[in-house]
């Protein structure tokens, strides 16, 4: 019974509930301003429990995640840097393993009035999806996303430089990763998945991966956004040179999986209409290997576009929606194709608050009416105090063909419970 | 209609009285005006750390910690920006708020998300929601145009100008009207009533401490009651500071992203 793990932790997670739990409320006069303490060590500690609901044929495993984590984060702001840091030590009780995760180590600097560089590891968003990507290239989780885990775990950090330029006639922002930083994608280890090779749901061993581009510097990534916004309308544009970040290609001659070389220019606008917020962004993909669809072992060159929506119905509770589509170029060459040349997305989101934001009920709908799949993510979080927080939640998925991006992951299903207590 | 009439009768001949009593009476709109200047309006510029407890009617709390920048950039008490930095409790730890502040139409408001380096646009669709959770609204906070309801002096005490406010647009909001009670000598609305149909009075505000700060009278401690719910905020401030010089490049998602630590950082005594 893996949730022994738990029972292990709570002697110290009490104990640490003493020596934090002061009342937060006094001595603020005294007090020094948090951002410029010397040791201001924070952090939390949050368990993880996935259980899947259905039986998976390939995977013996009922569990989809069954795990506890300890979080350390430290900042200090100096004369002319600040530094940043955030790990986290986990034992996973699915591979009955202790693991660490550097999430941050960041120097940021202000070398001129005008320029922010922030150099290291560090988590990075952007565009105007809302879980839907069209030129966010930044590594993304997609374990942690389809099993239960804090949403903070969908973005993967990234080792780059960012270097942000801010001008009266237009913003900057450059990334450059110097090595690939991939995805983290399932391999099999605790979700199934479908291959094209078997056709059919597939799950470790062996485990699932891709070589990754050989370390050299022209094999870096590099992410380009140039912003503005004019009378509270944001206006930006983008670029990507890098690779897939997950192994979308196959490699006839070594028999291995690959990230085969992408490049990707982009735009996006947000703005307040009919009393919310709309927002539309476009990203043309260009796969640099497919010449044309020529090259069957690599994915087909896309147009992404997303229109979205959000408002607040009435007090407290917001709803929004998203239409995205992608069009594959060059679907002729295309032998017996088993996706659409349009896919398309529809989602919805509704949030409700109540009792002072104690209460946050949520539903995340993703429904593919081309795929015929869905992925239902419903979460109830209960802030008992400021201390501890709690969640319940259920990842639903399923479709009509096992091929599907929603529709292989059916057997992955599960309802899942988090506490967490923050210090 | 027979209750406007009334309302007429009874605030011009209150009017008259206060006329007769005190020649320079100022009138209503001069009384709203100035204690709206008094309560949002102060300095060019303004910067304070604030936190608030929010009790639940159980006695459970929760606290929020943050310093709020905000600058005037609108003509003669109009358009403003703010920024927001959350401090505590540490899992909202550098989560950032933007807003601009529109008189006549929505606002602009920006969340930022560290944990996921989200910058969120937040639709301003109502104003009078909870502030992060607190028994605050939005528009305790940032204030509520003069234009949107029609203002009556119902009583002039020894001490205070009674207000009562009346909304244009009745489907806009909770209450049926709100009283305010504003120091003659300092404009500075002191308590504030909800009413809600049947005159049932359902939520207050109290100012329960000021000061005078940069030679501007400044509300230091507040307190919102939630007669429904039994739940109560209280709002402090300190190291409050107006005419920074603040500029209005920092109100932008640069600021979002990465805190401006300059205008952030607490004044040095």
């Amino acid at each position: 019974m893996k949730l022994k793990n738990l029972f292990l932790i709570a002697p110290f997670v009490l104990a640490s509930s003493q020596v934090f739990a002061e009342d937060l409320w006094d001595d603020w006069d005294e007090e020094e301003q948090t951002q410029t303490k010397s040791f201001p060590f924070t952090g939390f500690i949050e368990n993880t429990n996935s259980y899947r609901t259905q039986d998976n044929p390939v995977l013996d495993e009922d569990w989809v995640a069954n795990e506890i984590r300890a979080r350390l984060e430290y900042q200090q702001q100096l004369e002319t840097f600040k530094l940043s840091l955030k790990g986290d030590v986990y034992y996973d009780g699915i591979l009955n393993e202790f693991e660490t995760e550097n999430r941050e180590t960041l120097i940021s600097f202000t070398p001129h009035s005008a320029v922010d560089i922030n150099i290291g590891r560090q988590v990075l968003t952007w565009g105007t999806g809302d879980l839907v990507f069209l030129n966010d290239f930044f590594p993304k989780n997609w374990v942690a996303f389809f099993s239960g885990y804090d949403m903070q775990y969908l973005k993967a950090p990234s080792d780059a430089i960012k270097i942000s330029t801010y001008t009266d006639a237009i913003n900057i922002d450059v990334v450059w990763s110097p090595e690939f930083d991939p995805d983290q994608y399932i391999t099999g280890e605790k979700l199934s998945f479908y291959s094209p090779m078997a056709d059919a749901i597939v799950a470790a061993p062996p485990k699932f991966s891709g070589e990754e581009p050989e370390h050299k510097l022209s094999n870096g990534e590099v992410a380009l956004r140039l912003y503005k916004t004019i009378d509270g309308v944001e206006y930006a544009m983008y670029g990507y040179r890098g690779f897939y970040k997950t192994p979308m290609a196959y490699d006839n001659v070594n028999s291995v999986f690959y990230f085969p070389r992408l490049d990707s220019i982009g735009a996006s606008v947000r703005a307040t209409a009919f009393n919310g917020i709309a927002n539309a962004e476009v990203a043309h993909w260009d796969s640099r290997e497919s010449d044309s669809g020529a090259n069957p072992f690599v994915p087909l060159s896309q147009t992404r576009l997303l229109l979205g929506y959000e408002r607040e119905l009435v007090a407290n509770l917001t709803t929004s929606y998203q239409y995205y589509v992608e069009h594959l170029h060059d679907y002729d060459t295309l032998v017996n194709p088993q996706v659409d040349e349009y896919r398309q997305i529809l989602t919805t989101r509704w949030t409700f608050l109540a009792k002072q934001n104690r209460w946050q009920y949520s539903a995340f709908l993703f429904y593919s009416p081309s795929d015929k799949d869905y992925d239902l993510i419903a979460n109830v979080l209960y802030r008992y105090s400021d201390q501890w927080q709690f969640n319940v939640g259920a990842n639903v998925l399923g479709g009509e063909e096992n091929y599907t991006q929603f529709g292989q992951m059916e057997e992955n299903a599960n309802v899942y419970a988090r506490a967490k207590f923050n210090f | 209609m027979r209750k406007f009439i009334t309302h007429t009768i009874l605030s011009s001949s209150l009017a008259f009285l206060a006329m007769q009593s005190h020649a320079q009476e100022p009138s209503v709109d001069e009384i709203v005006k100035k204690a709206n200047h008094v309560a949002f309006y102060q300095g060019d510029d303004g910067r304070a750390e604030n936190r608030m407890k929010f009790v639940d009617a159980s006695g459970r709390t929760q606290m929020r910690q943050f310093t709020i920048l905000r600058k005037d950039v609108g003509k003669e008490d109009g358009d403003q920006l703010f920024y927001v930095l959350f401090e505590r409790p540490t899992d909202v730890n550098g989560t950032a708020f933007l807003v601009k502040k529109h008189i006549g139409k929505d606002d602009d408001r920006w969340l930022y998300l560290p944990s996921l380096d989200l910058v969120k646009r937040i639709s301003a669709g109502d104003k009078r929601t909870s502030f992060v959770g607190s028994d605050f609204f939005y528009e305790d906070v940032s204030g509520r145009a003069l234009s949107e309801d029609k203002h009556t002096l119902v009583e002039t005490t020894a001490t205070h100008y009674v207000i009562d406010n009346i909304p244009n647009d009745p489907s806009s909001v909770e209450f049926k009207h709100f009283k305010v009670w504003i120091n003659k000598e300092t404009f500075l609305p002191e308590k504030t009533e909800y009413y809600k149909q049947g005159e049932k009075l359902y939520r207050t505000i109290e100012a329960l401490k000021h000061e005078v700060i940069d030679g501007y009278v400044t509300v230091t401690e507040m307190k919102v009651s939630n007669l429904e719910t039994g739940g109560y905020t209280i709002s402090q401030m300190r190291f409050i500071k107006y005419d920074t010089g603040t500029p209005e490049s920092v109100f932008s998602e640069r600021s979002l992203r990465t805190p401006p630590q300059q205008w952030i950082s607490r004044p040095q005594p």
